[in-house]
Order: structure tokens, then sequence, then C-alpha cells
């Protein structure tokens, strides 16, 4: 087992717990426990539990901006569906985040405005592809002012607390389903080639 | 003072605490401090933090049954309307519950069931609701079969999450008007011209 | 935790902007694009230079190519190669003689033509 694998194998480990857990509640031992390490060992990796958590975020984080960099690869409808599909895979593994949002805020500041930051990005990402499904033709020109940028959010709390909320109702997060409820947000506003294209290209792929 | 005063005292000295600190920071001396009662009498009525979180989903869970129920006879633009505002109110009455619902969920399963639930109730009333606004002409026909069912999904998915959006968006916005404008945007799409209408009204009123 | 690189959403928002336009602006190129590189045409009219340049242990004869009204408008073109640095030497200065139209050297260019800037 070499260095590499050992921290992987901490960090996923912390992951697991951290979904089931407060951040706050998980200690070392129960990493190491979790790990099948000895807490000596652990400690050799990570000084401390601060340590886990950065790493772990920083991980995070690095997934994350893997996905914002994905926005329009093509100019097709389904660029959003594979974007949607990482979403939904982010925030399947690490649910634990958002539940523990307001813990971090309190101990780790610095995360909690990196954070802000990623979302932000992702509010502005899926209000921009709108604009340019209105400039391809595809979505219908903004009814009233404002309307889409309601819409943007609407979509945003979608893929963000589907997962988690799924989860609270003990529902299974499956994938198809987390799209459809997505989609259906932007459907209403097709144009009838959107809607042509819609139906062409994302439709077999969500009715399951 | 009755026992029921008391009690009640107990639980809205409760929400008045979680509100401010948050659940997990608040201890039953705090709560006992700001009821004006003693530790002892609070324990006689409710035997430990557990137990008054329970009471107050309880009564919460209550109201929003009642808010429903009036909605279920007749749900039209204005009804729709009246629930959404004094869905908001409950949202700012008991903050604590909406801003942490998923960290509260976790910390007591037995609420979380309850809660499943009742939350499933909710999204059929609100597929009844679009359903009957389309039987009397102002909403659109479903594009495809369960869209009606996804749309009520939507809607109570944005509203329990409102505050929680909030948070974490840092949007410190405490007006009724950007949560009302999110959640009519969910249906305009629907809207017949006769819903257009009926909505413009509404918006003059 | 080390600093994250972060750009100001106005930034990011722009930069996003440009990025949907690529779409509308991009396209592909056409066949037509390369006719200047067929048609050659054009090399008569042009004032010649050779160039010799060592490459996999022979010596390679280019001839480049202005054009002498624009001269911005220029070509180089690999011919052939010898081992011997004195035979291609030869050989450049004879391939140069034939390709030129001005053979005596009394075309000239003139720097004002070639619309130089600094950066």
């Amino acid at each position: 087992m070499n260095n590499l694998t050992t921290k992987q194998k901490i960090l996923e480990a912390s992951i697991r717990l951290f979904n089931w857990n407060d951040v706050a509640n998980v200690r070392l031992q129960q990493i190491a426990d979790e790990t099948g390490i000895s807490v000596g060992n652990l400690a050799y990796h990570f000084k401390n539990k601060e340590a886990i958590v950065s790493a772990v975020y920083e991980n995070l984080f690095e997934e994350f901006s893997q996905i914002l960099s994905t926005y329009l690869t093509s100019p097709k409808l389904t660029d959003f569906d594979v974007q949607m599909e990482q979403y939904h895979r982010f925030f399947s593994k690490y649910k634990f985040y958002l539940i523990d949002l307001f813990e971090i805020e309190r101990s780790y500041p610095v995360i909690m405005e990196r954070w802000r930051e990623c979302i932000g990005k992702m509010l502005l990402q899926i209000r921009k592809r709108l604009d340019y499904y209105v400039n391809r033709g595809i979505l219908q020109p903004e009814p009233a002012p404002g309307v889409y940028d309601t819409l943007t959010n609407s979509i945003w709390t979608t893929i963000v607390f589907w997962v988690p909320q799924q989860v609270l109702k003990d529902k299974p997060v499956d994938e198809t389903v987390f799209k459809q409820t997505a989609w259906a947000h932007i459907s209403p506003y097709f144009t009838p080639k959107g809607l042509s294209e819609f139906a062409l290209e994302v439709q077999p792929f969500i009715l399951s | 003072m009755s026992s029921t005063l008391t009690r009640q005292k107990i639980i809205d000295a409760a929400v008045q605490c979680f509100n401010r600190e948050g659940i997990a920071n608040i201890r039953l001396q705090h709560i006992a401090d700001e009821a004006v009662v003693s530790v002892g009498n609070m324990t006689y009525h409710y035997r430990n933090k557990d137990a008054i979180v329970h009471a107050i989903w309880e009564q919460l869970v209550q109201k929003q049954r009642d808010l429903l129920a009036e909605f279920r006879i007749l749900p039209l633009f204005e009804d729709i309307e009246r629930l959404l505002v004094s869905t908001f109110a409950l949202q700012q009455q008991y903050r604590f519950f909406y801003v942490d619902t998923l960290e509260v969920m976790r910390a007591f399963p037995d609420i979380q069931t309850a809660h499943r639930q009742h939350i499933s109730w909710q999204v059929q009333q609100m597929e009844m609701a679009a359903q009957f606004n389309q039987s009397r002409g102002a909403f659109y026909a479903e594009k495809w079969e369960g869209q009606y069912a996804i749309l009520a999904k939507q809607f109570w998915l944005l509203a329990d999450l409102w505050m929680y959006r909030q948070n974490v968006q840092n949007d410190t916005t405490t007006e009724y008007e950007s949560f009302r404008l999110m959640l009519w945007a969910l249906f305009q799409p629907f809207f017949t011209d006769m819903g257009s209408r009926e909505f413009e009204q509404l918006k003059t009123s | 935790m080390k600093r994250a690189f972060s750009m100001p959403p106005e930034l990011y928002a722009k930069m996003l902007d440009e990025l949907s336009n690529l779409f509308f602006t991009e396209k592909l190129g056409l066949d037509s694009d390369m006719n200047f590189y067929r048609n050659d045409f054009w090399l008569t009219d042009t004032a010649v230079i050779d160039m010799l340049l060592l490459r996999k242990g022979a010596w390679e004869i280019n001839l480049l190519f202005a054009h002498h009204k624009t001269p911005l408008k220029f070509l180089s073109r690999r011919i052939t190669s010898h081992s011997c640095p004195k035979r291609a030497r030869i050989m450049a200065f004879y391939m140069r003689r034939l390709a030129a139209k001005d053979q005596r050297g009394t075309l000239s260019l003139d720097i004002n033509d070639l619309n130089l800037t600094l950066n």
C-alpha cells in the first residue's frame, strides 16, 4: 500500500463518515477505524482533523471546478444534460457538505467563501446558458424582465438540493428523475424548434 | 397559570432561542431563562430538548395542515396566493427549522419519518390544485404524463428550501415579494389566457 | 489551505458570454481559404532570396518569395537538399536566378511598404 492510496483511502472514509455524522462530531479514531488503519498511521498522513477536512474540501472544489469547466463544450442541449449528470454524481458523493454548511461557516470561513464563489459561478453559468439558448432560437425570448433570473434560481435550487431532499424523504436518488425535474423547469419555455430538439436528443434519456 | 399555558410559553421561548442560535447551541438552561421558568418545572413538562423539538415540530405541522385544509376545498389563484403568504410567514416564525431542515432531520430520525409523510401529502395537494385549475380552464393541460406531479414536487422543493437557498447564496432579502415571484414563476408557463388575466388581477389587487 | 485563484463575477460573466458567442462567430473554414497556397501564379511577380538550412545532416535549399508590391505576401518553399554545403550553395544560387523575375536585381523593396508595427 503506497502513500497515495492510503491518503486517498483516508479521505474516502472521511467522506463516508461526514455523510452520516456531523463534521464536528467525527473523531480521528472513527476515521482510522473506518479506513482500517491505526490512529498513529493516520496521524502520519494528516496531522489533525482540520488537515483532513481541508483536504476533503480541496478535493471537493477540485471536482466542482472540473464540472464548471464542462460549460458549453458542445452547442447542443445534451451538453447541459451531461453537466447535470456530473452535478448529480457530485451531490450524491458529497451529501454531507450541504447539511453541515452552517457548521462549516462557523469553523472554516475560508471554505465557505470559496463555496460561495463556486455557487456564484454555477448560477452565472445557468443564466448564460439560457441566454445562449435564446440566441440559438430554441428558447423563447424572456417573456418579461426577470423571468429567466427566477428560472435560473429554480433550476439551481433543484440541482443543488434535490439529492439531499430525496435522501431526507428516503427516496432513491435516481439520476433520471433528477434530470427530469431539472429539465421540467426549462421545458415550458422551449420554442417549437427547441421542443423538437429536446424530444430528439434529451427526452429519450430521461423518460424511463 | 394552567399547564397548557406554561407549555406554550416554553415552546415559544424555545422557538425564540433556536431561531437566534440554532438548535445545537441551545441548552435547556437557555430555554428556561427565556421562558422565565425553572429548569425543574420545564423538565416536568418536557423531559429533554428532543421532546421540545418534537412539540415544536408538531405545532408547525399542525399549522401547515390547517393552511392546506383551507386550500384543499377550492384552490383558486387567490387561495394559492394566500397559501404562499402564510407559508412565508410560517417560515419566518420557525426560521430555525427551515434554515436547518436537513440537519434537524438527520438529528431526529423519527421527525424525519413523520416529515416525509407530511411532505408527500403536501405534494399531493398541490398536484390536485394544478388539476383543479386545469379543469376550470386556467391551466393548460399537461404536455406529457406526470408534468403536474413534477410541478407539485418543484413547488414544495422551492418553497421548503427557500431559506436554505438564501443562506447558501448569501441572499439577505427577507421580503415576501421575491419568494412569491419565484413560486408563481413555476406556474406561469401553464397559464391559459384566462389564467394570465386572473394572475394580472391578482397582482393589481 | 492555500488561497485559490478567483476572478470577479462580472469578469466571469463576460467570459461566459464570449464562450457562448463562439458558437455563432466561429464557423468551419472554407476550401477556398487555402487558394492563396495552391494558386501560386503570383510567384512570378516576386523578389526571391535563397536560404540554406542544415536539417537532418543535409543542407536544404529554401527559396523565399515576396511579392514586389505587397511585401507582406510572402512564402517559403523547400526545394531540395544536398549533403555537400558548397554544392548546395551553388545550386541555391542558380535556382534563385531561375525563379526570380528580375534577374539583374534592380527591383528594390521599400521598408515603408511593410507597415511594420512596433508591437
